[in-house]
């Protein structure tokens, strides 16, 4: 993204009509737009409210109205604009380094933002530290209308646009808890957990501190534990059965759809044993199993079902959210995730009072008023700037979801002619894409010749669970399949800011690695 | 679902208050509609103004065009203030 940051002159030419402010009004436009973001300092709202007060005095107007009409354009500017915090901490630098502080204060609070920034000024001799370019209005909407001149590499996964897309409400959610100093379960918690809940349609959301403490913390309250055995996916991120295993429980690993790379609900009956007591499907690169079929199965075998939705926060199954699917849905903030914290983070979720109410306690040391601990539990709270994060991020998240379908819809449709096995979607499933995942022969010389070519890949996952050495004491089962899939997959950059021509370039670039049937196509093709 | 709008000064009001869960969506606009030939908007053309509409409406009988400032008259401006506050002459 884009970012303007107006000089105070620039805006006072706006309200008092000074000249053709045209381009400053299409600037305007272009930020409400959502095409760039313009940006205010702090540090100017004085000196515009003073200026622009004073010269509606001259206008005739009286003192307290030309103060309330001055007020009212920075609300109006408000819709168009956001304002950038002045930092603290820069201060004592800009007092050696500025030639002008009242600019230089402008610079260094625009140096916070990732994307490519210009100053906006009249003022050729504006002071922006060397570090920004300057630019007239004219000029900002010429260079609006360039080509952006960095990321030529795009990022597998940016949480950089995302950040400076909502940096005053982080901020303002960040400053709260300093100021009230409820660090571990703060009041953003019960507000994160009540908007959570309500999204996912549950009535119990309870905030935990990582997707892998949900899976705990879900079999703990279930009083799953040594000699009984819990049917999932093994190909999956280590936590799901490391968390069945910690537990003392035996991970029972059964074969995955070939499509979807879900849980496969046709051989799971063969995999239940009279010590069987739950089923944790993964609802995998953001896709839900076929939930219904595994929670069939389960209620005539009265097992319970934990949907492991580490991935899937966001998508839905037949028109249902993701979590709130079963007996319990579990699902990670991990940064990298659709809706992702400043660290770990994660939740559970249910309809069921009684497991809500044990989760609650088994989060915090098995607690249910201080210092009373009726069972045993962990440490697992969700911390209160995690919380704030995430509310910040969940205003904005069902716009980003919409863009992950879109990007993933652009990908499946560029790709088709490359003849790599594109991402299938149930036609009754929404994907969340937290991972856009193709499959190829020849992995390893299409992971080299795409890096080669700038493009960032990564693999979900090279070795199954029941692969992993941790693993080892396991009965051996065969599980062709995910084997299979283990040595094809691939994922590509994938987020809700990847641009247009971003997706066209890696497109390109797979296209000219993987020619049209999937195979690597030779170097010196 | 359909809903009424009333056309103003280039503006479309919704009949009723709305409450939407995204700040962009697509408005798809019948083409008997269109007085003329119904066009896809232009970026390169000028904006509705419709910022330079809404800073008038707040200033009313105060909303004028003047003449281009010096770059620096504003600083100057704000700097005179602070002399005065603060006594510095």
């Amino acid at each position: 993204m884009k970012h303007l940051v107006f000089d105070v002159n620039v805006v006072l030419d706006l309200w008092l009509n000074r000249g053709d402010t045209t381009a400053t009004e299409t600037l305007l436009e272009r930020s409400r737009s959502g095409e760039a973001r313009v940006w205010i300092a702090a540090s100017s709202l004085p000196i515009l409210h003073y200026v622009c007060r004073n010269e509606l005095e001259k206008r005739g107007a009286a003192g307290v109205d030309a103060a309330a009409l001055t007020a009212r354009l920075i609300q109006s500017l408000l819709g168009y604009a956001s304002i950038l915090s002045v930092q603290g901490f820069q201060q004592p630098d800009l007092l050696s380094a500025a030639k002008d502080l009242e600019d230089a204060q402008i610079a260094a609070a625009a140096t916070v933002l990732h994307g490519e920034t210009r100053m906006v000024s009249n003022d050729a001799t504006f002071d922006a530290l060397g570090s920004i370019p300057v630019l007239g209005p004219n000029a900002a909407l010429s260079w609006l209308d360039a080509a952006p001149t960095s990321s030529a590499r795009p990022d597998f996964i940016d949480l950089k646009t995302q950040q400076d897309l909502i940096r005053p409400q982080l901020e303002q959610g960040i400053h709260r808890i300093l100021h009230h100093g409820q660090y571990i379960l703060g009041p953003e918690i019960d507000e994160l957990e009540t908007r959570l809940a309500e999204y996912v349609g549950v009535r119990h959301c309870i905030g935990v501190s990582s997707g892998t403490d949900a899976l705990l913390i879900a079999m703990m309250a279930l009083g799953i534990g040594p000699g009984d055995e819990v049917i999932t996916t093994p190909f999956t991120f280590i936590a799901t059965g490391e968390m069945i295993a910690l537990i003392g429980a035996v991970p029972v690993y059964v074969d995955i759809d070939p499509r979807t790379y879900n849980l496969d609900p046709t051989l799971i009956e063969a995999a239940i044993t009279p010590r069987t007591r739950a089923i944790v499907p993964v609802s995998l690169y953001g896709q839900c199993a076929d939930m219904d079929a595994i929670n069939a199965i389960a209620g005539r075998h009265g097992l319970s079902v934990i949907e492991d939705a580490a991935q899937s926060f966001g998508a839905t199954y037949k028109g249902r959210q993701s979590c709130g699917l079963s007996l319990i849905g579990c699902t990670s903030f991990f940064p990298s995730k659709p809706l992702g914290a400043y660290g770990d983070a994660g939740a559970c979720f249910t309809d069921d009072d009684a497991l809500a109410k044990a989760m609650r306690e088994i989060r915090v040391h098995g607690q249910d008023r201080r210092y009373h601990h009726p069972r045993i539990g962990i440490n697992g709270r969700l911390d209160s700037l995690q919380a704030a994060v995430l509310l910040a991020k969940l205003a904005i998240f069902p716009e980003e979801v919409e863009a992950r379908a879109r990007i993933g819809a652009r990908y499946s449709e560029l790709l088709a002619g490359t003849g790599c096995v594109t991402p299938y979607i149930e036609p009754h499933n929404t994907s969340v894409y937290a991972q856009y995942t193709v499959a190829v022969d020849d992995r390893d010389s299409v992971v080299a010749r795409l890096n080669q070519a700038g493009i960032p890949t990564a693999v979900h996952y090279p070795l199954p669970l029941h692969c992993q050495p941790a693993f080892a004491g396991l009965p051996v089962r065969q599980i062709l399949i995910a084997d299979h899939a283990a040595s094809r997959v691939l994922s590509l950059p994938m987020h809700p800011y990847l641009r247009d021509a971003d997706i066209l370039s890696i497109a390109a670039a797979a296209e000219g690695v993987l020619g049209t049937n999937g195979t690597c196509v030779s170097a010196s093709a | 679902m359909m809903i009424g709008v009333t056309y103003k000064d280039g503006v479309l009001v919704p009949d009723r208050p709305l409450r939407l869960k995204h700040r962009h969506i697509a408005v798809a606009i019948p083409d008997d509609a269109w007085d003329g030939e119904p066009r896809a908007l232009d970026r390169t053309q000028p904006p509705a103004r419709s910022i330079r509409r809404q800073i008038d409406d707040i200033l009313g009988r105060y909303a004028r065009r003047v003449a281009p400032a010096a770059a620096d008259t504003d600083k100057q401006a704000w700097r005179e203030h602070l002399d005065g506050k603060y006594g510095v002459r």
